[in-house]
């Protein structure tokens, strides 16, 4: 018997006697239970079996617990449920997802079970449910079981945000979406303060949003340390590349997959410099996807001019998607150095494909007329 | 050829790849450089072999050069425990009293022989399907240890766990 199954048989709130007992052995029961067809019955047909005897109780739960979904109300139900949460079933969830929004706000007291919820591996926290966003800082101790941590808010600081993720320090993949608002600490430094040490696996930010602040987006993305990402997907303003380039260099030779979209510009021109693949060798993908054009597209060609087969061995995806649903109302002398850009990317284009002599995955996708407004 | 002995001592000689369906007694032969191998203890006691053993000879025979599955494949194994359907050889070879079946299905558990095991569990997980808890325990003559306080617990926390 595992260790895991043993704590489960101990700490459930009905007493459960050794397996072999009542007949059927404990990993029998798992076999037969692995067998169900997973069809629509398969949860009833879970619930009847847990209620077999009481061999049945651990291996029925550990499927029907394994992934659950709370919103304010349930959290309070919950705690009704299951005052002394050691002998609460959390212990079998593995997935968790929580509503922070919503009519019932989330009870603060909840969060001092979380720590019992100490086998999940993928937790979500949302906090818009369409009223008013509620968000609940003072999260006790996570599980430190978390891989996978999934952010979706419109209403966390950056700091609460860094404070979550410091309590879990196996997490390998972590989204975050919704707009970030303020910043509520001097001299925060950003994720990469959080992601020291071996941190991987992905990273995904995602509309990161057009109402966020630039320089508080651009702290967010500040690194200060080195990462080991093996895949980033950000979706963010214009006016954050700058910290987008130093967040993809941090991640060095783990990067393989790299996805960088724009779906707004910015007021700024903070073209410095640009991606720069020669610090990337292991790269395998490479996307951008660029849906707003007004802060210039030369960062994308300067980007294409360092990709090469001897520094980027191991590229066989390159996709570039261009466009701007906008360009209409782009200014005349935008619109000029944008054609130029487009004649650059073009150029780079052209040598990367001759280079890679067909080894590469090469596309180019613009938006419908978008050639012909630029002109 | 190998020689098997169960363990109220009765001798089987098979061909050894018919001994190598299952991997308990393949792993014993090739850890031990021998050609006999000596039935298992399960929980501390005897257990005993003869009945169930012929049946997964028999399975054995039937199923010889076929290819084993592969451990190291979770997604394959996942697949292959999704599937419901049964072979007819097989199908017919686990029609068998309840109490015989489960003998045959500790007994390749044990000797870990992973498809006759999967035949067992799925002819079970069918049966199961669609049953109330009172059917299974009627069907499978299972003793219903809960203290009614307790089946009422497990439904209530039981909720927790069912779709809104």
């Amino acid at each position: 018997m595992d260790s895991e199954t043993l704590e489960a048989k101990q700490s459930t709130s009905v007493e459960i006697r050794p397996a072999e007992t009542s007949g059927i052995p404990h990993d029998i029961v798992d076999e037969i239970l692995d067998h169900l067809n997973p069809d629509s019955d398969f949860k009833l047909s879970l619930l009847n079996c847990s209620l077999i005897s009481k061999s049945w109780v651990v291996p029925c739960r550990q499927r029907l617990f394994h992934n659950i979904a709370l919103n304010g109300g349930d959290m309070a139900g919950w705690l009704k449920s299951f005052p002394e949460p050691e002998r609460s079933p959390a212990h079998f969830v593995r997935e968790l997802t929580l509503s922070l929004g919503g009519r019932h706000s989330a009870p603060e007291e909840f969060f001092r079970h979380t720590p019992w919820f100490k086998n999940v591996k993928k937790l979500t926290v949302l906090g818009n449910q369409g009223l008013q966003p509620v968000w609940i800082p003072p999260f006790g101790r996570l599980p430190q079981s978390v891989t996978s941590l999934t952010i979706n808010t419109d209403i966390a600081t950056l700091l609460e945000i860094r404070d979550l993720m410091a309590q879990l320090p196996n997490l390998n993949d972590f989204a975050l979406s919704g707009s970030i608002h303020g910043m509520d600490g001097d001299g925060l430094l950003g994720i990469g303060t959080v992601l020291k040490g071996e941190f991987g696996g992905q990273l995904r930010l995602l509309r990161l949003k057009r109402h966020a602040d630039p320089e508080v987006m651009n702290m967010l993305l500040e690194v200060p340390t080195g990462l080991h990402f093996t895949e980033v997907y950000i979706l963010t303003v214009y006016d954050c590349l700058p910290s987008t380039v130093r967040l993809a260099e941090a991640c060095g030779k783990n990067l393989v997959k790299f996805t960088y979209s724009i779906d707004e510009h910015g007021d700024k021109d903070v073209f410095d410099r640009s991606f720069d693949f020669t610090k990337l060798p292991n790269l395998q993908e490479v996307k951008f996807n660029v849906n707003w054009t007004a802060g210039g597209l030369l960062w994308i060609s300067v980007a294409l001019s360092t990709i090469n087969p001897a520094t980027s061995p191991h590229l066989y995806t390159l996709q570039l998607k261009l466009g701007g649903r906008f360009l209409r109302y782009i200014p005349e002398d935008r619109r000029e150095r944008l054609t130029d850009d487009l004649r650059l990317i073009d150029e780079e284009v052209a040598r990367i494909e001759h280079e890679f002599m067909g080894a590469l995955e090469l596309t180019v996708a613009q938006y419908p007329g978008f050639r012909h407004d630029a002109g | 050829m190998v020689l098997l002995v169960t363990s109220d001592n009765k001798n089987f000689v098979v061909d050894r790849e018919v001994a190598d369906r299952s991997v308990f007694v393949k792993n014993t032969l090739e850890a031990r450089g021998l050609s006999i191998a000596t039935p298992p203890m399960l929980n501390g006691g005897c257990f005993e072999l003869t009945s169930p053993f012929l049946q997964v000879l028999e399975y054995c025979q039937h199923h010889r050069g076929e290819p084993l599955p592969t451990t190291d494949d979770a997604n394959a194994d996942e697949n292959r425990k999704r599937t419901t359907d049964i072979g007819e050889w097989d199908r017919k070879f686990i029609t068998v009293d309840h109490e015989m079946l489960f003998e045959i299905i500790l007994a390749a558990n044990y000797l870990d022989i992973k498809p006759l095991l999967d035949v067992g569990c799925k002819t079970i997980g069918n049966m199961v399907k669609g049953k109330s808890p009172e059917e299974v325990r009627k069907l499978f003559d299972i003793v219903n240890d809960f203290t009614p306080e307790e089946e009422a617990q497990i439904k209530k926390e039981n909720e927790w766990a069912e779709d809104p």
